[in-house]
Parts: structure tokens; C-alpha cells; sequence
């Protein structure tokens, strides 16, 4: 029995530390990059020695690998109607998950730019999650322009996105919660769904 | 550009960049009083010379958008090396890179304001060209991702061209049948 309950203790011991080092990692990762970021400069954040890491994870890249892995974006709750309000206020909330992990979509972004493949992988699940859940709503509403609809609103978010951290760093989060911001990414998907009014034409 | 790639915009001089083209400082001073305007200049010349000039028709048709789209493709086509360096930079805190980038997010919506101020209003014009341009930007970070190597090639390429030209006019409102603005 105490074998057990120890053995037990020591598994939860052993996972938090895990976590902690998956969450020092994603902390340093996100502010140096990958190349920027060393095993040791993790593990003396966390007091730790660099064996006591590589005891969770053989390599970098294997770390690496893992925060992805970690990471994720919630996709929000779909709504109850899909009438064009519902399916904007849905996108609208769905795109804001990802900017509220602005940190994680810059580190990506450098990395990204530099072809590595966990990244891609991440992003291919990423999208992968936003493409099945948005596609389906949006056949409700749209039918055969479903499919057009969903490629433009990808690119448009995801290009207001990698403007945003580019243009704004890890305090894009923050801009992006203005209210006039908000206003705008609202008009925004509207205007590719088709439902804005008030075009004003000469 | 190699300079550039190996210390970064912040950190590159004035005088290592008057060395590499074989000029001398006060020759570079003369016509540049700063890094800054050196710079500057060489953006703008870069940009002004990547874009395309398509004179504004009323009321904007769905041919000029598309062509207005070919025209900033070329133009990312063109500069893959000089973009992949640029969100480099920027991302590792060159405030240089940084503000030349945002110079040409000014640049592109200057560039395609007019166009749209021949038919809507101004507010409406905005939008849609805020649209277009950040549908050109994700369009083409996920194809320079996706091709690391070949990505001129492929952003040349029929396929893409057609299919970023259909998505910038779904994000700008155009219906199917491509009679409406």
C-alpha cells in the first residue's frame, strides 16, 4: 500500500514538474525563439539542473514539440441558430481565442517563417479544428458559398492577426480588445459574409 | 539586402553600407542626412518600383480587382527574400524592420485607396481595402510558409493567383456573378 500511495505521490510530483518545465519553456520560447532559447536557460528558471529536464524530455526539439502539442485553441461553443448575426458573433469569438494567444502566434510566426515542422504541424491542427467547426455552420447558412466564404475569412483573420503581431508585438492582445478594433474585425467578417448594409455608392 | 540579413536593420551603419557600394560617407551623407532617410528612400523606391500602377476606373469592376490582386502578388513574388527578412527582424525587436514594414502597409493602402474612393464612400472604401490587403497578407504568409523554397514559383502559378483573386472578392463584397461592388 505505501508503496502505491508513494509511487503515487511521486507521479504527481513528477507531473507537475513537467508541466512546469512545459510552462517555462513556452515562456522562453515565446520571447527568444527557438534558436534563442537554451536547455539551461529552463531549467535555472525553474532552479532545476539540466539532467532534471531532459529526465521529461530527451531533447529541445523534443520540448518544443510538447508546448505545441500543450497548446491549443478552443474553439467556442457553436450557437444554438445559425443566422448570419450568430455565425459573425461566433467567427468574432473564435477569432479572438487566438488573439489572446498572441504570444504563441508570434513565436510561431518566427518560427514558422523559418519552415520547421512541429510548427507547421500545429498550424495545419490549428486550422485543421477552425475549418471543420466553421465549415458546417457556415453550410447552414451559405450553402454552395460555404466553401469560398471559409478560405477568405482565413485569410482575412489570419492576416489581421500576423499584422497585428507584427505590427504590435506581444501587446497586440491588448489593442486588439479596443472596442473600435473589435468594431472593425466585426465590419470585416461581415462585409465577406455578405451582410453588411449601408454600401454607400456613386 | 546582405548586410542586412546578417546584423539587422537597428544595427547596420550608414558607413558599412556606404563601403559595400563603393561610396564614400560624406558622399552617402550628402544625399541621405540620416540612416533613417537612407533607408527611407530605398523603401519607398522598393515599393514604388514593385507595385504595378493601374490608372482608377469608375466604377471599380471586378477585372481591376483582380488585377489590382496580380499586381501585389507579383510584387510579393518579387520580394520574397527581402519579406522573409523583414518579419525576421521585426520579430526579434528591430525597430528599424518594424517601421519599414508598416511603411508598406501604408504603402499598399495608398495604393489602393483610389481605386476604391472611385466608388464608394470613404468609410466604405476603407474597409474594403483594409480587407483586401489583410487578405493578401494571410494569402501569402500561408503560401510562403507552405513553400519555403519555391515560393515565387507558386505565387506566380494560375492556381494560386485565381484562387486568392476569388477570395479578395468574396472579403470585398462582390457577389458570384460579379455584377455588384
Amino acid at each position: 500500500m505505501t508503496r502505491t500511495a508513494s509511487s503515487g505521490v511521486h507521479k504527481q510530483a513528477s507531473h507537475q514538474t513537467r508541466e512546469a518545465i512545459l510552462e517555462a519553456a513556452r515562456e522562453l520560447f515565446a520571447r527568444k525563439g527557438y534558436a534563442g532559447t537554451t536547455v539551461r536557460a529552463i531549467a535555472a528558471r525553474l532552479e532545476l539542473t539540466d539532467p532534471a529536464i531532459y529526465y521529461h524530455f530527451h531533447s529541445k526539439r523534443n520540448l518544443w514539440e510538447n508546448v505545441l502539442d500543450s497548446a491549443s485553441v478552443q474553439a467556442p461553443a457553436l450557437p444554438a441558430e445559425s443566422d448570419p448575426e450568430e455565425v459573425t458573433d461566433w467567427l468574432i469569438d473564435f477569432f479572438f481565442a487566438y488573439v489572446e494567444q498572441a504570444g504563441l502566434v508570434r513565436m510561431l510566426l518566427r518560427e514558422q517563417f523559418g519552415s520547421d515542422p512541429p510548427s507547421r504541424a500545429f498550424r495545419e491542427r490549428s486550422l485543421g479544428t477552425y475549418h471543420v467547426a466553421a465549415i458546417g455552420l457556415l453550410r447552414t447558412t451559405y450553402g454552395e458559398r460555404a466553401r469560398p466564404i471559409l478560405d477568405a475569412l482565413t485569410c482575412l483573420l489570419s492576416g489581421i492577426i500576423w499584422d497585428g503581431v507584427l505590427a504590435y508585438g506581444d501587446a497586440f492582445t491588448d489593442v486588439a480588445r479596443q472596442p473600435a478594433f473589435k468594431a472593425r474585425v466585426r465590419d470585416l467578417v461581415r462585409l465577406t459574409l455578405g451582410t453588411s448594409c449601408g454600401q454607400t455608392e456613386h | 539586402m546582405a548586410l542586412f540579413a546578417a546584423d539587422g536593420f537597428d544595427a547596420t551603419s550608414i558607413r558599412a553600407i556606404a563601403e559595400r557600394c563603393g561610396l564614400s560617407n560624406p558622399a552617402v551623407y550628402y544625399y541621405f542626412p540620416s540612416k533613417a532617410d537612407l533607408l527611407n528612400a530605398l523603401w519607398s523606391a522598393t515599393n514604388a518600383r514593385s507595385l504595378r500602377n493601374l490608372p482608377v476606373k469608375r466604377p471599380l469592376t471586378v477585372a481591376r480587382v483582380a488585377e489590382l490582386t496580380a499586381a501585389m502578388l507579383d510584387a510579393s513574388a518579387e520580394q520574397d527574400e527581402l519579406v522573409r527578412l523583414m518579419v525576421r527582424q521585426v520579430l526579434a525587436g528591430d525597430q528599424t524592420a518594424a517601421a519599414l514594414r508598416n511603411q508598406t502597409m501604408s504603402y499598399w493602402r495608398r495604393y489602393l485607396l483610389p481605386h476604391f474612393l472611385g466608388s464608394f464612400s470613404a468609410a466604405d472604401a476603407e474597409l474594403r481595402v483594409q480587407s483586401v490587403t489583410m487578405v493578401v497578407l494571410g494569402a501569402t504568409f500561408l503560401a510562403q510558409m507552405d513553400h519555403p523554397t519555391d515560393y515565387p514559383a507558386f505565387c506566380r502559378s494560375a492556381v494560386f493567383r485565381q484562387h486568392v483573386e476569388a477570395m479578395v472578392c468574396v472579403a470585398t463584397g462582390l457577389n458570384r456573378n460579379g455584377e455588384q461592388l
